[in-house]
């Protein structure tokens, strides 16, 4: 018994990682123990707590999605790892690879001379019969084609001790990047254990990822430029495609940010456009090309004839999957056999494939022992997974219709019992069973297996197929190799050409870029405004009615055009109701700002990751607030206002101190300054002024000026009452206050002469100056006239709106929009 | 030998400027045992800046058109010139159990993969449905001779049918046209391949016309005036046997080949994407086969000199 896990069965029937039969524990386990013992459990459960907020804090919690719903929060973190021996993984190693080697053999064949089929080494409905044959992709087999660079396997062990594979995944295997998200967090969250343990370190396996990479581009290509190439941001695993972005160090591009021109891949920047060598597929198999898949949905219309014809590679190549289609599994010992000249080292579950008479006789006598799975219908529609003991007869009635009229679609596996390991729950360890998902890249000096992997906790009373995984545990192989000193990234020679991407934006990174930056600066306004009005009342509730309520009904209607609420803002708003429209809209922004953010992680230095995290936290309390629909103690809002207040302050001062001054700098800065210059504008009630009631006009003023940050800056400089010229000189005309609304349009003046190298772009200052005359409409020494300020507003806000919109036109519009031409019979 | 001239001529009017558009076609005729090609183009207006063509899997004749400068609308134009070999006539042959038996035991050289693959359920062939084994079994008796199993099937599905082009479009599920008995020449394909396939038979779906205006005295078919579409069945030992149930014929008569596939998905004449606003497409085909008399022999003319 495990003195740290009170509670653990010393003995649970099957195979358990941490237990042997007799009791003790198991030899990988004992390093953990030692570790965990010295930890305690109420410190051990504590940290299993905190899991979960290092995870949301690298952006992975948080993907927000335009409908509302966050369908990718993927995963809590055990702070347990999953280990494995050094000695046990050299053997799933070796498995590991050679089954990548085996189905590298399978798709040239496949997809080239089909031997395989002609002999009927496979029969052909297995092949034929799988919506993972990608017709399109049969002449794709020149010599120079590698099919697979990434391979992943998911393992499991059974109850009996041995290791089998569930699934082989070719087409575009999800993972890795989770894997290396895991270890960084499980290293912040028990160090003590990574320090003590050792891990083997993932750091080589990327290093081979980049080297397989540059390895497959076309030949005679000395610098490949290589992209990761997602389907976009609505996609489930679109976190894993940035974070393994950065980890690459490969810009990140959508399918709608390529076109496909002279047989080449070429990515929109902001300097028009780059040819791109790899591409680092993340879309299915089935969606790649529009032009030649009948059913794609996006995908990069021209893509299969580009590879074709050897312009472009693309890793895997598509069709790939096919490999991975469990009618194939069957028939894997002999093809290692005939293709390798070797036995399978590391055997699949064994598998019944319907196709064959005889195993479709097997599972249509007694499915009760079997797991059943519908690899799918030509458009993809298939039948869950079930368990053939756990079906109602109307589900059975449904296999044996399909065993009929299309047997080669299923694929039976017998159920089995699995091997158990420790899983820390908040009612202590339990026995659970983890399935590992392990890669291997297939490069130009071999196959590279990232040591250890990603570890889903499953629910082994549910097919594990149809499971998501929402328990994570990170790999660990422990080695003696592992007290060697490992070889480190740095310190690698770089073997291929490497090419510098500073001067390279892809205009869709330039558009975050900038909407982040616009949406981090409306949210700091909101947070900072409703603070002043909240603080102040809290200091002297009679503001609220003093002069009938003059001060509020300036706060309410000012709060109203900071939150952009449409509607009527001369009706008067309840001042309760203007504060949680005013929180409403700034978890928006937050939402808004972590989805775009999201898009351009490879800019943003890990702390700014930390900071969004909090920050969603942060908007999910806001959004609590709105849907109870009553207001907090008034202390705690304030509390959690300034939270805010400093963690937008310090992404601002991420993205000053921590980003390099080239063009995506260019375009961060251009959406702060833009936004504020709004900002200020709507600061700004068109009735200040001499209507304004004196006894309130001073703490009206305050409001005002303590929204922009510049109260201080105030007092210094005028050591008087607030007055209304003074107040304008200092939040419009002064340019060397960073508030004022000149200050953002000289910076903004400057961002768009820099980036308007292209012809389109140099009208853009001109219309920087429309707004600079706009401005001086209200020169506060001339006339002191609530008029003025309206008109000034008014020009200024008008000359913006043309200048923004021009801005999206010129800099980031996608050009058009892809549609399908009509078809007819 | 029998000499046509195919023009069939695809417009798209997009109804606003489109900035570039990509095309791929299945337009330009192969050669196959019953017919000869004597010239066979396709182009497009405005003319494509980039243009490519390749052999698919299939071995069908692809082209791709690729324009990339601003243009409203796209006419895509291919002009053939055919010989059509005179039909050879079906035999009533073995038992169809005994060709299902074959199949599933033999392999059948560079026809091998073809027959194997036509075996299975593909994207505009569902088997599912019970209305097709039921259409199957009505002239699929056992021991029924495949030829004459084929030509009753080719019969009712005539007979019983409604050629309707405004009943269906190329979304059209099989179940739909087997409830409702309307569709055009594809679905008619479909549905012979779907019984075919669904008895352990081979069929693959073939593209293509048929003469538009038939000589004095014969009636004019059904399906002429745009692309048409039929279907074959592997026979081993005879090959590759076409039937146009929409037509009722077996074997086919005055039918020039395009290409095949499995289904309508492989072989449609035009797929494309555009880029540019939305905007109300029209499309509009028309497609002419007109009999040529074959070019007369040179005379040979004595030097008089």
């Amino acid at each position: 018994m495990i003195p740290v896990l009170p509670g653990y069965p010393s003995t649970s029937g099957g195979y358990d990682e941490a237990l042997a039969p007799d009791g003790s524990i198991r030899p990988a386990w004992q390093v953990l123990d030692h570790v965990l013992t010295e930890l305690g459990p109420v410190e051990l459960d504590r940290r299993r707590r905190d899991a979960g907020r290092l995870v949301e804090a690298q952006g992975a919690g948080h993907l927000f999605h335009d409908d509302g719903s966050d369908a990718s929060r993927p995963w809590r973190l055990d702070p347990l790892p999953f280990v494995v021996t050094g000695d046990e993984w050299a053997v799933l190693e070796a498995g590991i690879a050679q089954r990548a080697r085996l189905l590298e053999l399978v798709l040239h064949d496949l997809y080239g001379p089909q031997h395989l089929v002609r002999g009927r080494g496979l029969e052909p409905a297995a092949v034929y019969g799988t919506p993972a044959f990608c017709e399109p992709a049969h002449a794709l087999d020149v010599p120079t084609t590698t099919w697979l660079t990434t391979y992943g396997a998911d393992l499991v062990r059974t109850a009996d001790g041995a290791w089998r594979v569930l699934r082989d995944h070719t087409d575009a295997p999800v993972g890795a990047g989770y894997a290396l998200l895991n270890r960084e967090v499980l290293g912040i969250l028990v160090p003590e254990l990574s320090r003590t343990a050792r891990p083997l370190a993932p750091g080589p396996f990327f290093a081979a990822y980049r080297d397989a990479l540059s390895a497959v581009a076309p030949p005679g290509t000395t610098s490949p430029r290589v992209i990761v190439l997602s389907p976009g941001r609505g996609h489930p695993s679109f976190f894993e495609h940035s974070y393994l972005a950065t980890s690459l160090g490969y810009h990140l591009a959508e399918v709608g940010d390529l076109s496909i021109s002279a047989g080449r891949a070429w990515l929109r920047s902001i300097g028009g456009v780059e040819p791109v060598d790899v591409l680092l597929r993340r879309m299915d198999d089935a969606h790649a090309d529009p032009l030649e898949q009948p059913g794609a949905e996006g995908g990069v219309p021209g893509l299969l004839h580009a590879a074709r014809g050897g312009g472009v590679a693309v890793a895997n190549a598509i069709g790939s999957g096919l490999a991975g289609s469990l009618t194939l599994q069957h028939a894997l010992p002999d093809l290692a056999s005939v293709l390798l000249g070797e036995p399978l080292r590391l055997a699949n579950l064994e598998a019944l494939w319907c196709g064959r008479p005889d195993d479709r006789a097997t599972v249509v006598a007694d499915p009760s022992r079997l797991v059943l799975h519908d690899v799918g219908a030509p458009d993809g529609g298939c039948l869950p997974s079930v368990f053939g003991d756990e079906m109602d007869d109307e589900t059975w009635l449904r296999w044996r219709r399909l065993l009929e009229v299309a047997p080669h679609r299923v694929v039976a596996q017998p159920r089995i019992r699995f091997a158990t390991t420790p899983v820390l729950t908040g009612d202590g360890a339990v026995p659970g069973t983890v399935v590992l998902r392990v890669h291997a890249v297939l490069g130009p000096t071999g196959i590279t297996v990232l040591p250890g992997g990603l570890g889903r906790v499953v629910d082994a009373s549910q097919p594990v197929v149809n499971q998501q995984g929402e328990l994570a545990k990170d790999v660990w192989v422990l080695d003696d190799r592992s007290q060697r000193p490992l070889p480190s990234f740095a310190s690698r020679p770089a073997r291929m050409p490497q090419v510098d991407l500073g001067g390279s934006l892809p205009v869709r990174t330039a558009e975050s870029l900038t909407w982040a930056a616009r949406h981090a600066e409306r949210a700091e306004a909101l947070a900072r405004t409703v603070r002043s009005a909240l603080g102040m009342v809290q200091g002297d509730p009679t503001l609220l009615t003093a002069a009938d309520g003059a001060w509020r009904q300036l706060v309410t209607r000012g709060l109203l055009r900071l939150s952009q609420q449409p509607g009527d803002h001369e009706s008067e708003v309840p001042w309760r109701e203007a504060v949680v429209v005013a929180e409403a809209a700034l978890a928006r922004r937050l939402e808004a700002l972590a989805l775009a953010a999201s898009g351009v992680r490879s800019f943003q230095s890990s702390s700014t990751w930390m900071v969004l995290g909090e920050l969603g936290a942060l908007a999910v309390e806001l959004r609590a607030d709105r849907e109870v629909g009553e207001l907090r103690g008034m202390a705690r809002r304030v509390e959690d206002l300034d939270a805010v207040v400093m963690r937008l302050a310090a992404i601002s001062g991420f993205a000053l101190e921590s980003t390099v001054r080239g063009p995506a700098w260019r375009y961060l800065d251009l959406g702060r300054r833009l936004e504020r210059a709004l900002v200020v504008l709507d600061s700004l009630d068109p009735s200040l002024g001499p209507a304004t009631p004196a006894v309130v006009r001073a703490d009206v003023f305050d409001h005002v000026l303590r929204s922009n940050e510049s109260l201080i800056a105030y007092r210094r400089r005028f050591r008087s009452d607030v007055e209304l010229p003074s107040l304008l000189d200092l939040l419009v005309h002064d340019t060397t206050n960073p508030r004022s609304l000149q200050f953002q349009l000289d910076a903004l003046r400057e961002h768009l002469v820099a980036l308007s190298a292209r012809d389109l772009a140099s009208e853009l200052p001109a219309l920087v100056d429309d707004a600079c005359r706009a401005v001086l409409a209200a020169d506060p020494l001339v006339v002191d006239s609530s008029d003025l300020v309206a008109t000034m507003v008014d020009g200024t806000r008008m000359a913006l709106g043309v200048l923004n919109s021009r801005l999206l036109a010129v800099h980031f519009a996608d050009p058009v929009v892809l549609r399908p031409m009509g078809t007819h019979w | 030998m029998t000499r046509y001239r195919v023009v069939h001529r695809t417009t798209y009017r997009y109804g606003a400027q489109m900035t570039s558009g990509q095309t791929v076609a299945h337009l330009r005729l192969r050669a196959t045992s019953a017919q000869e090609v004597l010239s066979s183009f396709a182009r497009c207006e405005p003319l494509a800046d980039e243009a490519s063509s390749w052999i698919d899997g299939f071995g069908n004749l692809v082209d791709m058109f690729v324009v990339r400068h601003p243009h409203d609308t796209l006419d895509v134009v291919a002009e053939s010139e055919v010989e059509l070999y005179p039909a050879l006539l079906v035999q009533p042959g073995p038992p169809w159990e005994d060709v299902v038996g074959r199949l599933d035991v033999d392999t059948f050289g560079d026809d091998d993969l073809l027959v194997q693959a036509c075996r299975l359920p593909s994207r505009h062939v569902d088997l599912e449905s019970d209305g097709i084994m039921e259409l199957a079994r009505r002239t699929f008796e056992p021991g029924r001779p495949i030829g004459e199993a084929l030509a009753a099937l080719c019969h009712t599905i005539f007979e019983t049918f409604t050629f309707d082009p405004e009943f269906s479009d190329v979304s059209t599920p099989l179940d739909d046209i087997l409830e409702h008995r309307r569709g055009v020449c594809q679905d008619f394909a479909h549905l012979t391949i779907g019984c075919l396939r669904r008895l352990g038979l081979s069929a693959r779906y073939v593209s293509g016309y048929l003469e538009t205006e038939p000589p004095p005295g014969q009636p004019k078919l059904i399906g002429s005036d745009a692309s048409h579409a039929w279907c074959s069945t592997y026979v081993p030992d005879v090959g590759w046997i076409d039937l146009d149930p929409t037509n009722d014929h077996l074997p086919v008569q005055r039918h020039v080949t395009v290409g095949w596939g499995r289904d309508y998905a492989d072989v449609a004449p035009l797929r494309g994407v555009v880029l540019g606003p939305a905007a109300d497409q029209q499309l509009e085909v028309s497609v002419d086969v007109t009999r040529v008399s074959p070019a007369p022999e040179r005379e040979h003319v004595a030097d008089l000199r």
